[in-house]
């Protein structure tokens, strides 16, 4: 087995491994009180796919006492292309609470304005996103006016501007973001108005990028209403004239107990922007759910019934419509419904029925029909564990090959701290295949990922977890929890422990 | 900049002192079976989240009028966190008055709409927050979901558990009859 590991890392390990199990002495509760939510993390890996053998240790260490709360990480997981070194401290920062109403924060931030459009500047490690900003920001309230001022910096993760030769993590510059957002709270009425401001330096070009945004949030009755406008002006050194693009989108929410409806609309227009993520019509567990911010109207309708007397289950109705405005194109219909069994019995199921016309997104824009048949059952299993199975049928109306998946999950509950499980999926449609065997002995083939997982959690703030096998990349809930995992083969052992 | 002023190797030495430091740190915090010893006090995370119903709430508006409260997190794609939520409605019915269960929404700030969408008619016994910039997420140290944290009164974590699957609503009832007692019939409230 090939290894590439620091000497230190390994001794890093195991001495953690040690002290974490030695006998520990009873343990001072201020230690708790300051620095609870700390935790470390290490992972060591053999990965097939990405041909990379790996030790990656974090720590994350949060510090809190009254209004003052600060945090460090240091880590040498490097999923983004902004990160440059190994065992960095790739986030720092404080949070001050002036008073109740008065908050300043240094160093490593999260800023969103409006739904996202607009600047969208969060870690999210479950997506592998991360737009935080390095600089400073205050927020507030006086009455019902509130107050937000940011200012920070951040190197682009847009992978293909580290891959042209010219720009490196070492020699980018990073971008810098600045503005602010003055809203108005009353009672059932707010508004806001937000102006982001960015300067970046795009293959030796200078790009400043100047949105405002204006958004107005109505609670009537048993109606919630959201309105949101977004003005992009994009100006690049040698440009003639600016670009300007706009992004306008609605909401409208309605519930009564057994049954609720929401209606969305979006209209962006040339209003890409590398921070900000422009709210999607289609559902986020599928492939093709990224909204596309140069060109894209539509709307959706979306309906849940769930009366009282079908203890929990579900009836859900979605209808989208969607087209693009500057290109010709047949549009992109979705009518989507699933029913999901009460949850209360001992066997559950969803089933779904879809049907897609027009532009098929997940094969490229390509016209024609598709539709998509689901079903997966969850239930318990001998042994005090529990079995999941989906299956899913995918059928094209044109010369594309049709595809089916199927998703099996086993997992058994050997005692409460000890779970093993077996998971298999499989695809008929065509990809690449992965490289051939794990250490040489074959345990797949192209269009299947088989692996099993091994967790022990000796108490419910720690937990080892070893996989072994293959893994498909994409939303996934596996053993009962779910997460966007990128694709994954070979061995894997992980520990964490909170504080 | 920091690596700028001291230096790469400086840096890595630095790094790897902090987590040999931290590490020192965790085993004089509790052994596995003690569970007072590991507590995230929930005195020191303050937030203030748009809800479900559209108000605007801070933790002392949430966490008040109850003797433990259930913080749960949720997502609109995390199919085990919806099959959760009616085991958890069942769980706050049956201990209506000493209980209070929060779920908070780590969706992104457009799936806001969807998520009201799929909570709305439910009209569960919960407050449901939007925790769009995942910070209460990050200060409770939680990386996967669903995962339900249960608090005492003074805001200290007793307990908490990751993910769900069919008889995990078990393990949740077990530790509340530890904590509260056990739910009475209604043949003896009578």
């Amino acid at each position: 087995m090939r290894y590439v590991i620091n000497a230190s890392a390994i001794t890093v390990f195991f001495l953690t491994f040690i002290l974490l199990n030695s006998n520990p002495a009873k343990a001072d509760s201020a230690l708790e009180q300051y620095f609870g939510g700390s935790s470390i993390y290490f992972e060591l890996s053999q990965d097939e796919i990405t041909d990379t053998d790996k030790f990656e240790g974090e720590a994350d260490l949060r510090f809190r006492s009254d209004d003052l709360k600060v945090f460090l990480r240091a880590s040498n997981n490097m999923p983004f292309p902004h990160q440059t070194d190994n065992f960095e401290f790739q986030k720092r920062g404080f949070e001050y609470d002036i008073n109740r109403d008065w908050t300043v924060y240094g160093g490593n931030f999260s800023m969103i304005v409006g739904r996202g459009a607009a600047l969208h500047a969060v870690e999210d490690r479950g997506v592998g996103w991360d737009a935080q900003l390095d600089g400073g920001k205050f927020e507030g309230e006086i009455g019902f006016l509130s107050l937000t001022g940011f200012w920070g910096e951040h190197k682009s993760d847009n992978t293909l501007y580290y891959t042209t030769g010219v720009n490196t993590p070492e020699n980018v510059r990073a971008d810098k973001l600045y503005g602010g957002v003055v809203g108005l709270d009353f009672n059932d009425v707010d508004f806001r108005i937000g102006l982001v401001k960015t300067d970046m330096m795009r293959n030796a070009a200078q790009v400043s990028v100047t949105i405002t945004e204006a958004d107005v949030n109505w609670k009537a009755g048993d109606f919630n209403i959201y309105f949101e406008g977004d003005w992009y002006k994009t100006e690049t050194q040698g440009a003639e004239e600016p670009v300007e693009g706009r992004a306008q989108l609605a909401e409208i929410n309605w519930a009564n107990p057994g049954i609720s409806i929401s209606g969305q609309y979006i209209d962006y227009e040339n209003s890409l922007f590398e921070y900000g993520t422009h709210p999607t019509l289609k559902r986020t567990e599928v492939d093709e759910s990224t909204a596309n911010p140069v060109d894209q109207e539509g709307f959706r309708i979306d309906t849940n019934i769930t009366p009282g007397s079908w203890d929990g289950a579900t009836l859900r109705v979605i209808l989208v419509n969607l087209k693009a405005d500057l290109t010709e194109g047949a549009g992109h219909r979705d009518f989507f419904v699933e029913y999901a069994s009460s949850p209360l019995q001992d066997y559950s199921f969803i089933a779904s029925v879809e049907r897609i016309g027009g532009q098929l997104l997940y094969y490229g824009g390509v016209p024609g029909n598709e539709e998509n048949y689901k079903l997966s059952v969850d239930g318990p299993f001998f042994l005090g564990g529990s079995f999941h199975a989906q299956t899913r049928i995918r059928q094209l109306s044109n010369d594309i090959e049709s595809d089916d998946e199927l998703e099996l999950g086993f997992d058994w509950t050997v005692s409460p701290e000890f779970t093993i499980g077996l998971f298999r999926e499989t695809s008929t449609n065509p990809i690449e295949p992965p490289p051939p065997g794990l250490f040489g002995i074959p345990i797949d083939s192209p269009g299947q990922w088989n692996h099993m997982f091994v967790n022990y959690t000796p108490d419910p703030w720690s937990e080892w977890n070893l996989l072994i096998g293959s893994r498909r990349g994409g939303y996934q809930c596996s053993g009962g929890v779910c997460a966007n995992l990128p694709p994954f083969k070979g061995i894997q052992l992980t520990y964490s422990r909170l504080l | 900049m920091f690596k700028e002023i001291i230096g790469v190797k400086t840096m890595r030495i630095l790094t790897l002192a902090m987590i040999l430091a931290l590490a020192s740190i965790f085993p004089f915090a509790a052994s596995a079976q003690d569970t007072d010893d590991n507590e995230v006090s929930w005195d020191g995370v303050r937030f203030e989240l748009e809800s479900l119903d559209g108000d605007d709430m801070n933790e002392e508006d949430v966490f008040s009028g109850a003797d433990y409260y259930i913080v749960d997190f949720w997502a609109t794609w995390c199919r085990p966190c919806s099959q959760y939520l009616p085991q958890l409605e069942s769980i706050a019915s049956d201990y209506e008055g000493s209980l209070k269960i929060v779920l908070f929404s780590v969706d992104d700030p457009g799936n806001i709409s969807t998520a009201r969408a799929m909570l709305g008619g439910e009209d569960y016994p919960f407050t449901i927050l939007f925790d769009v910039e995942k910070e209460i997420q990050r200060d409770l140290g939680v990386a996967r979901i669903p995962t339900s944290i249960i608090f005492d009164a003074s805001g200290e974590e007793v307990w908490r558990h990751i993910g769900y699957e069919h008889g995990d609503e078990e393990e949740v009832r077990a530790k509340l009859v530890e904590l509260i007692g056990e739910v009475e019939s209604p043949a003896e409230e009578e």
